[in-house]
């Protein structure tokens, strides 16, 4: 069952996101061009068009985050709490399985967001500045290989780990303002704003008592540990911290639908 | 023989407000069950228990042996006052999308009744009528071979040649093995196809009796009778 | 012949009211095949309970009986179909009869009335 609310939920999503990446490309691609065009008839439409294009793009690159951030509360909102709702409670399904289908697939769209957008400014940027960008990045990795050495990898699994989780949490807090706001009877969006705050608050609250707790534990030794050491410290002490927080927010979602739920 | 639903104390409270009080009921397979009652009687907050989109307060609600949930859902078909499709699709998607997910749902009944209403497959849901769209939901909850359905006014906004083929519809998918509850205002329309009617006011049952039982018993229609109970 | 069910009398005895009319009429003739009771059900816009307790009081009285593989059937019994016919007939007229008596017409005013009526009904 999660596959197949997986599957529709891609669907849903993917005929908002595909056109915009493709455009993303497709501006770069022409701005690239429009950057090396030569001086034609004394008009260098390079310079003329210079600010316009400069303006459509990082307005494509803002549209697109933004878009991707708003989404993920529509696909919620919309499809669970409003009249859609209906159709989606009485699936033979389990509510988590519904947090969980939109939580990938946001999660999915957050990533290759990213990607596209990483990718258009290597396609934008200057030829000489994409070779100096080709020679740096091997000398970056050779550095970092040399001062973790053999736990390179597993600094590099974990950074991952908490990137994802990190994402997950910012996307659990969405669905549990928007659930909480839920329960109020008149001005939900607003009621759900104030919660977003409220949890936001209260995650950043326990992010100092975690950095505390965990400071207390190498104050005095922290800087005579290994990079590696202090690596690890402050890694292992993110997991740890956001899937705490994105457990707690994911059972308070899961908790509200299961038992709370009141449709219009 | 175990009754397809029961309930039993059943109780669902809005804060102070009790919208069910203290129901019980049993239905038995096989059967088309009307439930009346005005606005704000119950009817809608009954139906929504029976399909877990709200939970008791107290008491017990059992369909098929089993408490709304998943186990339910798979044999439970909802048609809801409101359109609930969403926007994106065409109709041959959410055909597929219930095809997907409901092991019961009968493909060629669906397309079948498509062509008798003349609605064609491949349009958008966005782009049809509130009338287009209700008719699609009837025919998507009507496709299923569900063991319960729940109409919640399934004619109301409907012209009187759908509403004849809803009528229709629901005779023509009788099977012993599932009941159908309806719950509507427009009692003359259905009262012949009722087996048993139940009034339901201010979240209590007040009457409920099989369709003949009330004519004998009155002399009058169920129709004549509910303006009588229900007297503003 | 529609099926034409008032709404304030209880639909099972109207159903086999309607029935045995249609039998007696020759809307369904002896020994023809009827319909299923969801077809009947649909034709007459009731239930399928109601429908099919109807035919099972017709068949408990005769008119009707079924044959396990091919369904229901009318009797082949005309003598019984014009028994019954005979005895709608009756229940008419003596509903005639009583409404006739509270207007106060007698005997032979009746039969003359009647007399008149059926000529003029042939010159039609």
């Amino acid at each position: 069952m999660l596959n197949k609310l997986f599957k529709y939920e891609i669907k849903a999503t993917a005929r908002i996101f595909i056109p915009l990446y493709i455009t993303l490309i497709i501006f770069s691609i022409i701005n690239k061009i429009f950057n090396t065009l030569p001086v034609v008839y004394g008009i260098n439409i390079n310079k003329l068009t210079g600010y316009i294009r400069l303006f459509i793009y990082f307005g494509l690159i803002v549209g697109i985050l933004v878009i991707t951030f708003v989404v993920q509360i529509q696909r919620f909102y919309k499809s669970l709490l409003c009249d859609e709702g209906y159709l989606m409670f009485t699936l033979p399904v389990k509510p988590w399985q519904h947090i969980l289908s939109k939580l990938f697939t946001s999660m999915i769209w957050i990533v290759i967001s990213l990607l596209s957008t990483v990718l258009s400014f290597l396609i934008i940027m200057p030829n000489e500045g994409f070779w100096e960008l080709m020679e740096v990045i091997p000398q970056g990795i050779s550095e970092v290989l040399r001062i973790f050495g053999s736990g390179t990898f597993l600094v590099a699994f974990e950074s991952i780990i908490v990137f994802i989780l990190c994402m997950a949490t910012g996307t659990l807090m969405i669905y549990a303002a928007i659930a909480l706001g839920h329960l109020v009877k008149k001005h939900k969006l607003l009621a759900s704003f104030g919660m977003y705050l409220g949890l936001n608050t209260g995650a950043q609250s326990i992010m100092i008592i975690f950095m505390i707790v965990a400071g207390s534990f190498y104050l005095k030794d922290f800087s005579n540990l290994s990079i590696y050491t202090q690596m690890q410290t402050i890694l292992l002490s993110s997991l740890a911290y956001f899937s705490i927080i994105a457990v707690g927010l994911f059972i308070l979602t899961k908790y509200i639908l299961d038992n709370k739920l009141n449709l219009e | 023989m175990t009754s397809l639903l029961t309930c039993r104390n059943l109780t669902k409270s809005f804060g102070a407000k009790k919208a069910i009080d203290n129901i019980s009921l049993d239905i038995g397979r096989g059967k088309i069950v009307g439930l009346l009652g005005p606005n704000g009687s119950g009817k809608t907050t009954f139906i929504k228990l029976c399909n877990n989109l709200l939970t008791p307060t107290h008491g017990e609600l059992l369909i098929g042996g089993h408490r709304p949930g998943v186990e339910t859902k798979k044999i439970v078909s909802y048609l809801p006052e409101r359109t609930y499709l969403n926007d994106w699709m065409k109709v041959s998607q959410i055909i597929d999308f219930f095809k997907d997910f409901y092991e019961d749902f009968n493909t060629e009944k669906a397309y079948d009744m498509l062509k008798r209403f003349n609605i064609d497959p491949t349009d958008k849901l966005k782009t049809m009528s509130k009338g287009t769209k209700e008719k699609v939901q009837l025919i998507l909850v009507m496709s299923r071979e569900a063991e319960l359905y729940l109409l919640d006014e399934p004619i109301g906004g409907v012209d009187p040649a759908a509403r004849d083929f809803i009528l229709e519809t629901i005779i023509s998918n009788y099977n012993e093995n599932a009941s159908i509850i309806i719950s509507t205002h427009l009692i003359s329309d259905i009262e012949k196809v009722l087996d048993e009617v139940v009034f339901i006011k201010d979240g209590q049952i007040v009457l409920s009796k099989t369709v003949d039982e009330i004519r004998d018993e009155s002399g009058k229609s169920v129709d004549a009778l509910f303006r009588e109970v229900f007297k503003c | 012949m529609p099926w034409d069910l008032k709404p304030d009398r209880p639909i099972y005895p109207q159903l086999i009211e309607a029935i045995e009319l249609k039998i007696c009429s020759g809307v369904y003739p002896p020994g023809s095949k009827l319909k299923s009771v969801r077809d009947l059900a649909q034709e007459a816009a009731v239930n399928p309970n109601t429908m099919q307790r109807a035919l099972a009081k017709l068949e408990e009285d005769g008119l009707i009986y079924t044959h396990r593989t091919s369904g229901r059937f009318v009797t082949e019994d005309a003598n019984m179909v014009k028994q019954l016919r005979n005895k709608i007939a009756k229940e008419e007229i003596n509903q005639l009869f009583q409404k006739m008596k509270i207007l106060g017409f007698e005997k032979k005013e009746i039969l003359d009335l009647i007399s008149i009526m059926l000529e003029e009904s042939d010159n039609k």
